[in-house]
Parts: C-alpha cells; structure tokens; sequence
C-alpha cells in the first residue's frame, strides 16, 4: 500500500507540476463560472438545457486534455527505454497503472467537481429548488465521471500500443471521432442511434435527449444504466488489456492470469455489448414491422399525410368515454374503456372500425354487455357487432400494454411512452380507442433507402366527447388535457366535456402553481418555476381584461402546461388541446416577441385558430381573423394604454395584432380592410364608443371566432364572417345613435 | 550467485541477440566486455528480469527466471540510457526508488539515501531539481538508485559512460567495496573499467560468449599475438593500420604495438599481452576464424 501511495504521491506530483495540466482545470472553472453567473433563471427559460448544451460542450473540450494525460502519464516512464529503471524495481505494472489512472480521475475532478458546485450554489440562489439542482448536480457529476473513465482508458491503451509520437495524433483523431464527428454525422446526420454508447461522453450537441428537465434522465435511465453498465465494461476491458500488454513486455509470473482477465473482460464486455445491441434489436425490429405494415400510410411529409375528410354518412363517433388506466409495477398499463356509440355512427354496420396503439393488447371486447370478437391489424381494431344489436352501443374494452415507440428520425423519438413517472400518451397516438381507422403513424422516404426510410406520427381527427378518466398508480401526478376534478390515495380522476383528444402527461420533475389571482395553474419544471411565475402574473392581468368584459369566456380552471424540452407541439393542435395549453418554451413567443401570455390568452379566448392565416382566401369573404384581432387591439389600447404606432413597434410581430399592422398582402387584402377596421374601432374609441365596440366584439365572439381549419371543422364547424356582414353589425350596433 | 546455462534469445525478426550462453557468476565483480552490438544489454535485461530468453536456463541467487518478480527483490539495476523525472530532486527520487524496493521504514531509507548520496558525492546537489544536472550527475543518481537497499545482486549496464575521469575511479572503487559480498555483473566495451576492479570477466561477441574466466585468462589470449616494433616514419606509414594497438614518438623513431596472428614486421618482436590487448587479440582471433 505504502508503494501505491507513494506512486500516487508520483503521479498526482507528475500532473500539478506541469503548467498546462496545473491551469486547465482553473480556465475550465472560470469559463464555467463566468456562464454560471451570466444566467438568471428568473428572467429566461430553459436554463436546465442551457446548462446542459454549455456543459456538453465544455465537457467534450474537456475530453482533450483527458486524452493527452493519459497518454503522456503512460509514456512518461512506462514506454520509455531510459526508464528501464523501473520496470526491475520490485513493483507490478497494475500498482504502476492504477496509481496513474487513479490519481488522473482525481486531478479530473477538478474540472467538474467545483464547476458543478458552483452551479448548485448559484442555481440554489436564484432562486431553482435546491432538490431539482442536486439531480442535475448528480447527473452530470455521474456522466462526466464514467466519460472520463472511459476516454482515460482509452488514451492509456493507445499509448501502450503505439510506441512512437504518432500516438498523440491518433489520440487526438480519437477525440474527435469519438466526440464530434460521431456526435453530428454519424449519429444526428446519419441517424445511427445505437452508437450512442461508444460517444467519449454521451453530451450530445445536436441530438441530445437528455437535455430537458423532464423525459430525460428519468426516461433513459434504464437504456442509460445499460449503456453505461457496457462503458464501465469496455472501460475495464481496456485497462486489463493495456496490462497484459506491458506485462508482455516484461517477464512476470501472473501472466496467465492476465490472460485470463483479459478473458473475463472480453466476455463481460460482450454480455454488456449483447444487452445493449439487445435493446435496439427490439426498436430496430419495431420499427421494420412498421414499414412493413400494409395499414399505414405513406406520404411524403406530415402535411400529405393529413387525414380526409370522410363523408358524413362514414363518420364514425364515439360520444363519451369511461376510461379506467391502472399502472403496474413493471410499468404494465392495464386499461378499460367504457365507450358510447351512437347509434348514427355505427348504423346497423356488423363491422365498428376504431383505432388503438399498436402496443396495447385488447383482452377482451363486451358490446351490451356481450362478449364480441375483433380483428387487430397494426393499430387498426374492429368490432364485429352482434346482429341483433339496435340503437345506442355501450362498448367496454379491456386492454393492457407497455406502450413506447421509438421513432429514429424524429427529434424527440418518442411519441408515447409511460416509464416509472414519466408519462406521455399523446391523443393522437390513440392510448385510448378512438373511432374510426385511422392510421397513427405514416411512412416516408423511399422504400429502398434504409436510412431516410421513417416513421412519424400524423394528424388525427378527434369527434368532440364526453370524457371521464380515472388514472392510478403513478408514483407522481399526472396532468391530463381535460381537468382533473379530484386526487385521493394515488387516485386522480379526470372530466371533460365536449373535449377533443385527450392527453396524459407526467413527470416527477414537473411541479404545479396556482395562480393567486386568477383561477390557473400552471403545470411545469422547477428550474422553469420562477420565469413561469411571471408570465403567470402577466397572463393574470390579460385575464383580469378579457373577462372584464368578454361575456362568454371559458373561465374554468385555467391549466397551463410548460416546459422547455420533451413536447413536440404537434403543428396541428397547436397550443390548445381540449382544456390544456401546452406551451412549450418557443424562442419566438419567448424572446422576440416577449408575449408568450398572450399566446396563452390568446387560446383561452380563441382556442388554436389553425385556419388564422385563411389559405390565401380573400379577406372580404372571411375577416374573423382581423376581429380577433381587434381584441388584443383593445387591450393594448385600453389596457396597456399604447397607441397605434407603439403597438406596430412593440408587438406587431405577435401573431395576435400582425394582421392589423405588421401583416401586408396585397394579394387576398387588395382593399386594406384590415387596416380599415383597425381605423373604424380607433376611430370609435376616441368618439368614446368603446363599450359599443366591446359589444360587437363579444357578439361575433359568441357566433365563434375559432377559425378552426378543415380537419377540425368537419365536427365543429363555424361559419365565415364577411366584410359585409361586420360592417352591418357595425353600423347597428356601434354607428347607429341608438346602438348598444 | 548467478547461472547461465545454454541461455539464447531471438527477436522477431530473427535476429539472434544471444546464442547458447552458458556462465556461472559468482559473488565479486564481475565484467562483461563485449563490443556494441554484442548482446551484453540483452543479456543484461534478462538478468533484471526485464526481458525473457527464447530459450535456455537462468537462475539468480538460486531463484529461476520463472520467478521473475522474487528475482527484483533483489536486484539492482542501472540501465544503459538513464533518465528520471526531472521535477523531482536527487532526494525525492532516492526515496520514491527507496519505498518501490520496499523500504518502508522512514528513518532507515533517509539514512541509507543519505549514505548513498555520500557515497556518489551527490550530497550538496541532492535538494536540487534533477533537471538542473548533468549528464554525469544523472548517472550518478541512477546508480545510487541501483545501490539502494543493498541489493544481494547488482546488474549495471554501461555505468561509467558519462563519468569524467575522478568520478570513475571513484564509482569503480564504490563497487568493488560493494562487491565483496554480493554478486555484481558490470557490462562496458572500455576494458579499463574492469582492469582494476574485477575478479571475473566474460567475453560476448555477436551474441556468442567467447570466454569466461579471470582477468589473467583473457590477458593470455593475446599470448603470441602482441608484438613490438621501432619503426621509421615511412615504415610506419607502411604499416596496415588494422594491426596498430598503440604506437608513440621516441627520438624520431615510432614505437609501435601490434596484434597480429604472424609476425607484422621484420623488426618486430613479440612481448607480453596487456588485458585490453588479450581481449581484442580475442575479438580478432574469433573474426579471423
């Protein structure tokens, strides 16, 4: 032991005592001091991922040094013929090498430990809960270590193998290959994910799915512990082999011991290789079944793939829902869905077409009470009706499964997943049994092309229902798209009426606020906590205006679901999904326009308004858009006491007011009637006519002024309002000397 | 005590570095004179333990080369090219050479460096840093390191290269008092080095030991092949330079010494060998033959 210390004391000496390795570990922690203290939690979101983004970049920098210790500490005296000297001293090249790879991750800590110290202690200030902090703490603490255990093991084994100074350019062309090559070609432009493992650090810069506060660490810990289980594995391999070539070199008595665990270290890195080879095996073979499922759709992009609009004598409804999701220890989801089919839907058909996920297994289907057959095809499920059935259907499903996807070519990869707390079972990949066949996914690239072949998921459409959902064993809440009206014991339950789809999402990451003003909370991340607060205050007092005065606003319970990471807004349902605006964090809304709660306020009042932008109709056939507008107009005016050009300056960016001032199209607007209705209200509320125009508004706010786009108007249709038809309502209610 | 027996070593490519050896080393000095290239730092490697023959038999104090790690317990080592960290100081050094030998106690280690410093006339440089030295301090160094712990066998390997002319004589008398106990094997081509100091010499030649004996034994292999002559300038000139062991002025004549297998010179007369003369008259015999 004396010697190992005594050769550690040598080593550690060997390191402070050169100038570069004695500074880098100072420049590492100022640089990342001076990002630490540039951050301030409170003004912007996101700071977890851009902790994270910065860390994997300085981390990956970092890696460079790590490469050249390692091969100089081995080529300081070990690969030197003038240091023969040590090699008959009585001492094994495993005291030798260990006191080495010891005392470098030692002297490593020094870049990430006080580094990530100072982050909790700045992070705890701004102030981000202390327990959210320590698990990022511990996070990257953990990944940086095992990375800097793999990349020294890797630099001490090639300077035990090449002899000469080239050894210093193949372990630069080492770092590189295993950092930022592999990162943004081999794995972000050629989709290879299963090299994952074999990254220096697995900091990724461009595909990174760790970087969100929720759905990351949390979500792969279990592909993490096995990537990391093979890492740990390929790191001892490395070390033992790196041993028993020097110890070749040099006549010892415990050589066939080495062989031996170099034997071992090979089978164990094998079996650590295999289990994860294992898990892609599984995706990769998902995936294949999917191109090979004749049910779904192929189309060039999500937009081709939208689904038709099935004529009305084919739509088939479903009118309320009962659903019962009982979650397992083994992350199993046991599900019964208690559904309504009117009878118009299913029309004396024998055959009830319905779609649900793929990985759900259907147990059994009772209609009336009866037990029916169905067909399963992909995620095509069909009832076979009895033939003496008539009238409204109650249909129960009972079905289980571990739903996950894991799409290559998407961003986030995965669609539906429900692991431990972590959950997303997005409406529109069917976690429930919706009417109709309706294909989830939708398949693109060219048939032969084995890399750009993909799978995305695609729009559905969703008939407004009657839903009631009772969710249980959650080590966490879950958030649903509709309100949850009671939790007791692990038990929530969830209603909403006349809702579209329904989502569930969780996170134990994810934390809750109510507003103390207005009846909102909003659902998001600690980290996210402060930031989310503000623009709650600010949304608060868009609020407390609109519902002054705005006779039918929704003025339930207000959820606001906001993160920075995890979310793929599906561009067709927009913010607004039933009673959830999922908001993710949108550098647009969030820094250029700096009006994420009007966004928010603005799907509270209007919903999505998908067809806002009309499809290059005229302006005159159709102007619900400019009256929408016309609401924030008023708040800015009113509210925020701007005039017209400060609200041009300021906001006419946002797409609340753009069509009034910032938004010119001589095309479909050749007659300037935007900018004619802005005038006539300007005009009116300077004549002191503003409760007039308060009243026209909330009248066509009463007829809608959803703008829902095709797809969504095929269940809720809305009708137009022309030109003529506003300027009508104008004149009666707002000109004429006896208007309202 | 030290055997050799049959001991050859091949590298990968072919070469052989050592052709069937076979020599008993005993306790004293021993020197092993050879060329560059003859195989003497191969043969020493093995020695230390740092290298494994292709084939044959060795045993050090009794312990085979099977045994490798029991067999660096008790050696010490000098290297032919030696080089040490040079952050450290002579002192540091000794001690972290001192602690790998398994000198665990502090005060016996310092008191042994502190001798040892002595002993290679280091002492009033010991607390400098080692990048500060010479060349010949270095050596100096190592071969304290070599000497640390007294170890029962010493292996040095071209020691005095380096040395100026006091610090080898000062080195060479150091190990002939250290060998009076123990077992030493001093590897040089400068035949000086072993002249005055050791019991035993051995001779390698192209990885083949030529002879093995004392110092008289290789002094007699040059018997009948030394001669002397007095030689005018144009004599001399005429002379084939290969045969010339030495030559001087005197009274405008040159005197030469010569090794040859025949007489060199109608006035040449053969005379007694000196050691060095013994050992090339070897070399020359085993090239010739």
């Amino acid at each position: 032991m004396s010697k190992w210390l005594k050769q550690c004391r040598l080593e550690l000496r060997m390191i402070l005592r050169n100038p570069l390795f004695a500074l880098l570990p100072v420049v590492y922690n100022l640089i990342f001091l001076f990002f630490i203290f540039s951050i301030q939690a409170a003004e912007k979101p996101g700071t977890f991922g851009d902790i994270f983004e910065f860390n994997a970049i300085l981390h990956t920098l970092s890696l460079g040094p790590v490469m050249l210790l390692g091969i100089i500490s081995v080529r300081r005296d070990i690969g030197k013929p003038s240091f023969e000297w040590n090699r008959s001293l009585p001492i094994s090249f495993s005291m030798m090498m260990s006191a080495k790879y010891i005392v470098g991750q030692l002297y490593l800590l020094l870049f990430t430990l006080p580094a990530y110290t100072i982050m909790y202690f700045s992070l705890v200030r701004q102030p981000v809960p202390a327990e959210a902090v320590w698990r990022q703490y511990l996070q990257l603490m953990l990944q940086s270590e095992i990375s800097y255990l793999v990349t020294l093991a890797l630099a001490m084994l090639l300077a035990v193998c090449i002899g000469g100074r080239v050894v210093y350019l193949i372990g630069f062309c080492a770092w590189m290959f295993g950092t930022f090559f592999m990162d943004i070609f081999l794995i972000s432009q050629m989709g290879w994910d299963m090299l994952r493992t074999f990254h220096l650090n697995q900091f990724f810069l461009s595909s990174d799915l760790m970087s969100g506060e929720i759905w990351g660490y949390d979500l792969y810990q279990s592909e993490l512990a096995i990537s990391w289980r093979f890492v740990l594995a390929f790191t001892v391999l490395m070390l033992v082999v790196s041993l028993l070539l020097i110890n070749l070199k040099r006549p010892t008595m415990w050589i066939k011991w080495w062989w031996l665990g170099a034997f071992m270290s090979v089978l164990i890195a094998a079996a650590g290789l295999n289990s994860y080879l294992s898990l892609w095996q599984e995706r990769s073979s998902a995936i294949r079944e999917m191109l090979a499922d004749p049910t779904l759709y192929s189309a060039s992009s999500a937009y081709a793939a939208d689904p038709s609009i099935p004529e009305v004598s084919l739509r088939p409804t479903i009118s309320s829902y009962d659903i019962s999701l009982k979650r397992r220890d083994d992350d199993r989801l046991q599900l019964s869905a208690r559904m309504t089919i009117p009878a118009s839907s299913w029309n004396k058909a024998s055959v009830f077409p319905m779609t649900l996920h793929r990985d759900f297994h259907v147990e059994r289907v009772n209609v009336k009470g009866n037990q029916v057959e169905y067909r399963r095809q992909g995620d095509q499920l069909s009832l076979v009706l009895p033939r003496d059935a008539s009238g409204e259907l109650e249909v129960i499903i009972e079905y289980f499964g571990k739903p996950g996807d894991y799409l290559p070519r998407e961003t986030k990869k995965r669609s539906l997943f429900s692991i431990g707390g972590e959950v997303k079972l997005p409406s529109y990949m069917a976690w429930y049994p919706l009417a109709g066949e309706q294909s989830l996914y939708f398949k693109h690239g060219h048939p032969d092309d084995a890399i750009n072949r993909a799978v995305s998921f695609r729009r559905m459409l969703f008939p407004p229902v009657d839903f009631s959902l009772t969710v249980e064993g959650y080590p966490n809440p879950v958030y649903a798209s509709i309100r949850e009206w009671s939790r007791d014991d692990g038990i929530q339950r969830f209603k909403g009426e006349q809702v579209e789809g329904v989502t569930l999402l969780g996170s134990r990451n994810l934390i809750q606020y109510h507003s103390p003003d207005i009846p909102a909370k909003m659902i998001t991340t600690p980290y996210n906590m402060a930031y989310a607060q503000t623009q709650l205050e600010d949304f608060a007092q868009k609020y407390k205006y609109f519902s002054s005065w705005v006779s039918e606003m929704p003025k339930q319970d207000v959820q606001v679901f906001y993160s920075d990471s995890g979310y793929d807004v599906n561009p067709y349902n927009g913010y607004m999904e039933s009673d959830l605006i999922i908001s993710p964090v949108y550098y647009y809304y969030d820094f250029d326009v700096n009006s994420l709660p009007g966004e928010w306020m603005n799907a509270l009042l209007f919903g999505n308004q998908n067809g806002f932008y009309r499809d290059g109709r005229k302006q005159q056939e159709d102007v619900r858009n400019v009256i929408s507008s016309l609401f924030w107009y008023m708040y800015y005016r009113e509210e925020k006491g701007l005039t017209d050009i400060q609200i041009e300056e300021q906001y006419s960016w946002a797409r609340s007011v753009q069509f009034l001032f910032g938004w010119v199209d001589q095309e479909t607007d050749p007659d300037k009637i935007r900018q004619k209705m802005v005038s006539q209200v300007a005009k009116a509320m300077k004549e002191g006519k503003t409760t007039q125009v308060k009243a026209l508004l909330n009248e066509f706010y009463s007829a809608g002024l959803r703008l829902p786009d095709k797809q969504e108007a095929v269940y809720r249709p809305e009708e137009p309002v022309t030109y003529t038809q506003w300027q009508q309502r104008w004149n009666e209610i707002v000109e004429s000397p006896g208007g309202k | 005590m030290i055997t050799i027996e049959h001991v050859s070593k091949t590298y990968k490519k072919g070469a052989w570095a050592l052709l069937d050896v076979s020599v008993t080393l005993g306790k004293g000095m021993t020197g092993l004179l050879g060329p560059n290239g003859a195989g003497k730092t191969t043969l020493m490697r093995i020695l230390a333990g740092l290298a494994a023959p292709t084939s044959g038999h060795v045993t050090v104090a009794g312990i085979p080369l099977t045994r490798p790690d029991e067999i660096r317990q008790m050696i010490g080592y000098l290297p032919q090219y030696f080089h040490i960290y040079p952050q450290m100081t002579g002192r540091e050094y000794l001690d972290y050479v001192g602690v790998m030998k398994g000198m665990s106690d502090l005060k016996a280690r310092r008191l042994d460096i502190a001798r040892l410093l002595e002993m290679v006339n280091m002492q009033d440089k010991a607390d400098k840093k080692v990048r500060t030295y010479s060349g010949g301090m270095k050596q100096r160094i190592g071969i304290a390191q070599s000497l640390m712990g007294s170890p029962e066998v010493l292996i040095v390997d071209e020691p005095t290269s380096g040395l100026d002319p006091r610090e080898r004589v000062r080195f060479r008398n150091m190990l002939t008092r250290f060998s009076l106990k123990r077992t030493v094997l001093l590897s040089t081509h400068i035949v000086a080095d072993i002249e005055s100091n050791c019991r035993q010499v051995a001779v390698l030649n192209q990885g083949s030991l030529l002879m093995t004996g004392d110092l008289q034994d290789l002094q007699g292999c040059g018997q009948g092949y030394v001669w002397e002559a007095m030689l005018s300038a144009e004599q001399y000139h005429a002379l084939d330079p290969s045969l010339v062991m030495s030559s001087r002025q005197q009274e405008g004549m040159m005197i030469c010494r010569m090794i040859s297998m025949h007489k060199p010179h109608p006035d040449a007369l053969q005379v007694e060998p000196g050691l060095e003369e013994g050992y090339i008259a070897l070399l020359r015999r085993e090239r010739d033959e």
